[in-house]
């Protein structure tokens, strides 16, 4: 890379790394394979970047990577990186306790759905994608997001009441 | 939009999650950039290589006399690199891509995939022959020996046998526990967890007929069939990389279950162990510059060399035990790479590979979505 890209790139990252780790994060469930995942997207951003600094919208073209990195990772050994639901105990002390509970309870809920399903409402309510664009992320059908959107919603559902009658 | 939509979208946009990247994640970034970089440029000069190859053939060939000139050069020379690989023919599992694929195991009477279900294809990985639903839960890996076969879940603990013919279910085991990794010898299951390392007898029909042979948390288990044990990755929390601690290949005989052998840790977490014929390798995820594989002395099991391709790696390798050779995929990035198991040198490789891979017989598939046959060139015998 040119040091003027490599100035840029490291510039870019800087920026927007607390905002891909975030949606990272929301994406796998978990901030140690948020990370990971993170820099490997941004690792194969770097390669390209003298092309992708052109784009229009750089971000997106990192979180569609972190989606597609995260999915292949899971397909090759799914069970290595397991998704873990921890909230800080001292987390959004200022919010009132009963949106508190129901956000966590929701967090509960959407990290113990398939990554697919997760990666499909990720995309749909956090990016505001149409389904024809989750479709394109994902490689597969418009039937198919639909479809997945729909029983991860549903399942979500479930869990998030079965969590509040525990709570 | 409805209140669940709602909640779900105050959800995934709530700042307490928000991640502050660590000190060196933009080193980390680098290095993973390099690493791809390297591997991008090893192909690349490979291929420039051969292409300089057939052009001085080819001016060798214009000044000898006329019937030498069929002898050198041509398209395929030119046009490819002696460890790039190639892939064959595809058969389709059916479905779509969100039936991600898990596991696959090539035996002599057949090739077996495991996506949410187990398909059995023929020996020739060319047709499907029988179905059946996996396990509950997320399942994460198959294990065969003769005709018995075990799929296990890794989210709720569910363990399946079936007839490796039929794929009819003999029995059902629920241990509640989380499962990494698993291994069929001499008709048992040996299945590694946080909770240690258990042993499910062939004939058991409930999980209270379960040993619990190792008492520390344990990420991979291997047969080492030649050696009438198993090579279990214990999980160290000291000398390892940063958050996933390190590996200590210990070795369990299977005829008493005890330990016999317990090797220095190597600095990678969530390891993968492979043996080939003689040869005990153990892989996983690093960090900084430490080897992400390791070449073991299958008495001590402790290090005594590395392998070609760990500099390619990225965060992290994943290794399966081939008929004959070593299986190595870059952990974080597309990549596989077959290896000789005695020296650790590439033979072949493939970039656009992913999920798991498995040989036989001079034969190789991998799975990703479909069932892809690698060619194999005769360094990689499979």
């Amino acid at each position: 890379m040119k040091p003027a890209d490599e100035a840029d790139f490291r510039a870019f990252v800087s920026a927007r790394s607390p905002s891909l780790l975030w949606f990272a994060h929301v994406l796998t469930g978990d901030p140690h394979t948020a990370e990971d995942v993170v820099q490997t997207a941004l690792a194969k951003t770097a390669v390209a970047w003298p092309r992708v600094r052109r784009k229009d919208n750089p971000e997106g073209y990192v979180r569609r990577a972190i989606v597609t990195t995260h999915l292949n990772a899971l397909r090759r050994k799914p069970w290595r990186e397991q998704p873990q639901a921890v909230i800080p105990d001292d987390a959004g002390a200022a919010r009132p306790e009963h949106e508190l509970d129901e956000r966590d309870a929701m967090w509960t809920a959407l990290s113990a759905l398939p990554a697919r399903q997760r990666a499909v409402l990720v995309l749909r309510y956090y990016e505001d994608l149409s389904e024809a664009d989750i479709a394109d992320v994902l490689g597969c059908s418009r039937g198919t997001v639909k479809s997945q959107a729909a029983k991860g919603l549903s399942r979500l559902r479930q869990i998030v009441e079965k969590e509040n009658a525990r709570r | 939009m409805n209140d669940l939509e709602e909640l779900l979208r105050d959800t995934v946009s709530d700042t307490r999650r928000r991640l502050d990247p660590p000190p060196s994640f933009y080193d980390g970034v680098r290095r993973r950039a390099t690493a791809r970089r390297h591997r991008q440029l090893a192909g690349g000069a490979a291929a420039l290589a051969v292409v300089a190859v057939a052009a001085v053939g080819t001016t060798v060939a214009v000044q000898q006399p006329a019937h030498h000139k069929t002898q050198v050069g041509g398209p395929s020379a030119v046009s490819s690199d002696p460890l790039r690989g190639s892939v064959g023919a595809s058969v389709s599992l059916g479905g779509d891509k969100f039936q991600a694929p898990m596991d696959v195991v090539a035996t002599p009477s057949g090739l077996y995939v495991l996506t949410t279900t187990v398909t059995k294809l023929d020996a020739a990985g060319t047709r499907v022959v029988a179905t059946a639903p996996g396990t509950a839960g997320t399942p994460s890996g198959l294990a065969v020996d003769g005709n018995r076969l075990w799929v296990w879940s890794q989210d709720i603990g569910q363990v399946k046998l079936y007839d490796a013919t039929s794929l009819q279910v003999l029995a059902t085991f629920e241990s509640g526990l989380n499962f990494f990794s698993a291994a069929a010898i001499n008709g048992n299951l040996w299945l590694a967890a946080n909770e240690g390392l258990y042993l499910l007898p062939s004939g058991a029909t409930e999980w209270a007929a379960a040993k619990h042979v190792v008492n520390s948390p344990v990420y991979s288990v291997v047969a080492d069939p030649a050696r009438h044990r198993v090579l279990v990755g214990t999980m160290v929390a000291e000398g390892g990389s940063d958050g996933l601690g390190g590996t200590s290949v210990t070795a369990v005989d299977t005829r008493n279950q005890r330990v016999t052998t317990a090797g220095a840790t190597v600095p990678v977490g969530k390891s993968s162990i492979a043996v080939v014929g003689d040869q005990v390798w153990v892989g996983g995820y690093g960090s900084g510059d430490s080897k992400r594989i390791e070449h073991l002395d299958a008495t001590t099991l402790n290090v005594i060399g590395s392998s070609a391709v760990s500099s390619q790696l990225g965060p992290g390798a994943i290794l399966w035990s081939g008929d004959k050779v070593l299986w190595v995929r870059n952990g974080g990035d597309e990549g596989l790479s077959c290896v000789d198991p005695k020296t650790g040198a590439i033979r072949e490789y493939w970039d656009g590979i992913q999920g798991p891979v498995s040989s036989i017989a001079g034969h190789a598939y991998a799975v990703q979505g479909d069932v892809v046959r690698l060619n194999l060139n005769a360094a990689c015998p499979g």
